[in-house]
């Protein structure tokens, strides 16, 4: 059986019927995550880790216990706590932490049965998909290395692992996920649990799910909402039987209704090769049973302006607990406070630093009202505008980035406000709708996302739309640093 | 989205109807700013964050304050009835786990760096 090409959900019935199959595991990681370390996907990676995972496991099954999840392998971002691995956030700030406490949305992932493979590299905190503040170097994009990956969903698209776990704060995890050629789902806020990640902007960020087909991101999002006692912003919701919900017909309903955003080929960045697979994926929605409808949306274009002040203002005062006592990283100075200001300017990125100093002067008196109060009311509008659209649509449907992967080489612009990487993603952040990207490729091989916002707690109708698009569209990936084996493997 | 704005640490845009305005942001709020914020920039990155942050406030003024007035500020996207919790009593994390991350001890005490205040 080869692990890296199987799908979870089909690799969870074959272990799950023979769990032997298990014992090849721990090597064939070691083996391919070696191969693929030119990609710098991983930062922490322990093949004893896997072993003892898999014999727990191993165990779990032989004692007759059913585990959906059994055997599936998984890329955690490293801002997801794992108790006993060091947690880096992939900063220097955090690079020897070892949290006390494993996120709730990793232990659940465990119930199932799954591995966890390793510790993705991603932005520093999380902060954006740009692939240049990571202490441990750039993730490289399995299609080209060149080009930047953003976060674990180069594990998947590598076919390294069947699922990844990266935080979602403007679109990140979504953006990582179009920039590799693999389906992310941002859950409603609340719907999976917080504890235990890592964030900067707490009232944005999210646990998101990154996988290479549908049915596997069914069962990770089945495996891991829920409500949970110790995050005080999760979701007394019921969660729903995602996997009857995708599958069950319409019933009369007739078919999806999807509001496509009116103006979404006006926005400066967008490139061709963007525009081209958007547009032609676009005509072919009708074949796949989604019924399409152009709506404006005015004040969507301003949901990055917003998120941007908000997430900086929320980093400001969120990431202000590193500061050399308590965690890690120290550097030494003469007095407390020096001590403070030499941590934090020697622990940070040069582009975390500058993010929190406008965080700091937009919380300044002068700039507070007249810019962060707005943005909030910004907010409120933003998400008015889509739940109304939503009461008459079942999706609304964009871009999920302007542009394919940055290259890694561009110009050193460490960062931009507002990032235009979240021009089409922040608004799902902004009001905590959930959002999904699915992947297309562009006319000269290189991939892309379509997006899709639903009604709050509607998951279902993302990943109902999904399963539409994947039986029209079937999935390819690379293999794990092509470009040195002379092709990609599509 | 108009009127991406050069950088400079005085700069003049136009805000939709509402004629030339001038924006002030000086390198000194934003070494203040950093100086909140507790980290050190060098100059190239003060000038870059003068430059961002100008480029931002301007397109936020480009954004009609008056169709905000009647719309309350949110810190939460989305409000569901009843989804906050109730406070609860759980049980501690063991002692050792909590601080093995924190300053080195030292019988009943922790080494912390030694203050000089002038």
């Amino acid at each position: 059986m080869n692990y890296p090409d199987t799908p979870a959900h089909q690799l969870a019935a074959r272990v799950q019927e023979k769990p032997d199959l298990l014992d090849q595991m721990p090597g064939d990681y070691a083996v391919l995550c070696s191969k693929s370390q030119n990609l710098q996907i991983f930062i922490s990676f322990e093949p004893q880790a896997i072993f003892q995972e898999v014999s727990t496991i191993k165990q779990r099954l032989l004692a007759g216990k059913s585990l959906p999840l059994a055997g599936a392998t998984v890329a955690l971002g490293d801002n997801f706590c794992t108790a006993g691995l060091v947690t880096t956030c992939a900063s220097r700030m955090l690079s020897s932490y070892e949290p006390p406490l494993t996120a709730r949305a990793v232990d659940a992932l465990r119930v199932q049965g799954s591995v966890i493979i390793g510790k993705a590299n991603m932005e520093e905190f999380g902060l954006g998909s740009t692939g240049n503040s990571s202490h441990y170097g750039a993730a490289k994009n399995p299609w080209d290395p060149d080009r930047t990956a953003g976060c674990g969903a180069a594990a998947a698209a590598a076919t390294l692992v069947s699922l990844a776990l990266g935080t979602d704060s403007c679109g990140e995890a979504r953006q990582a996920a179009s920039y590799c050629g693999v389906l992310a789902l941002k859950p409603s806020y609340g719907r999976i649990s917080r504890r235990g990640v890592i964030e900067y902007a707490p009232s944005l960020t999210q646990p998101g799910l990154m996988a290479r087909n549908t049915r596997d991101l069914v069962l990770a999002l089945e495996a891991t909402a829920g409500e949970d006692p110790g995050d005080p912003t999760s979701l007394k919701l019921l969660v729903p039987g995602y996997f009857s919900r995708v599958h069950e017909g319409r019933k009369g309903k007739g078919p999806l209704k999807v509001a496509l955003l009116e103006d979404w080929d006006a926005v400066p960045t967008l490139e061709t090769e963007v525009r081209e697979a958007f547009q032609a994926q676009l005509d072919d929605l009708p074949k796949a049973g989604l019924e399409v409808e152009a709506v404006s949306l005015p004040s969507f274009q301003e949901s990055s302006l917003a998120a941007a002040v908000i997430s900086a203002v929320e980093a400001f005062s969120n990431l202000a607990n590193y500061d050399g006592v308590r965690f890690g990283y120290r550097a030494e100075g003469p007095s407390l406070q020096e001590m403070y200001t030499a941590t934090r300017t020697s622990g940070f990125s040069s582009k975390l630093k500058q993010f929190i100093t406008f965080g700091a002067l937009v919380s300044s008196e002068k700039y507070y009202t007249s810019y962060f109060v707005k943005s909030q009311k910004m907010r409120t509008r933003i998400a008015r505008e889509l739940e109304s659209c939503l009461e008459e649509y079942d999706l609304v449907l964009t871009p999920t980035v302007p542009f394919t992967a940055p290259r890694l080489e561009r110009p050193r612009v460490a960062w931009q406000l507002p990032d235009p990487a979240h021009f089409f993603t922040a608004a799902a952040n902004l009001s905590g709708l959930p959002a999904l990207t699915f992947p297309l490729l562009s006319p000269s091989g290189l991939p892309v996302g379509l997006q899709f916002i639903a009604r709050f707690g509607d998951e279902a109708a993302l990943l109902k739309a999904a399963l539409l698009l994947e039986k029209k569209n079937p999935l390819q990936f690379p293999q794990p640093g092509f470009k040195d084996q002379g092709g990609c493997g599509r | 989205m108009e009127g991406l704005c050069p950088a400079g640490v005085e700069n003049l845009y136009n805000t939709r109807g509402k004629g030339w305005v001038v924006l002030k942001l000086t390198a000194e709020e934003i070494v203040k700013a950093a100086g909140e914020g507790r980290v050190n920039l060098t100059a190239a990155e003060e000038a870059e964050v003068q430059h961002q942050s100008l480029n931002i406030l301007a397109l936020l003024d480009a954004v009609p304050g008056e169709s905000l007035n009647e719309i309350p500020a949110a810190c939460y996207g989305h409000k569901q009835p009843g989804s906050t919790r109730q406070d609860t009593r759980e049980p501690s994390l063991p002692l050792a786990a909590v601080l093995h991350n924190a300053a080195d001890t030292d019988d009943y005490c922790f080494h912390v760096p030694r203050i000089v205040e002038s």
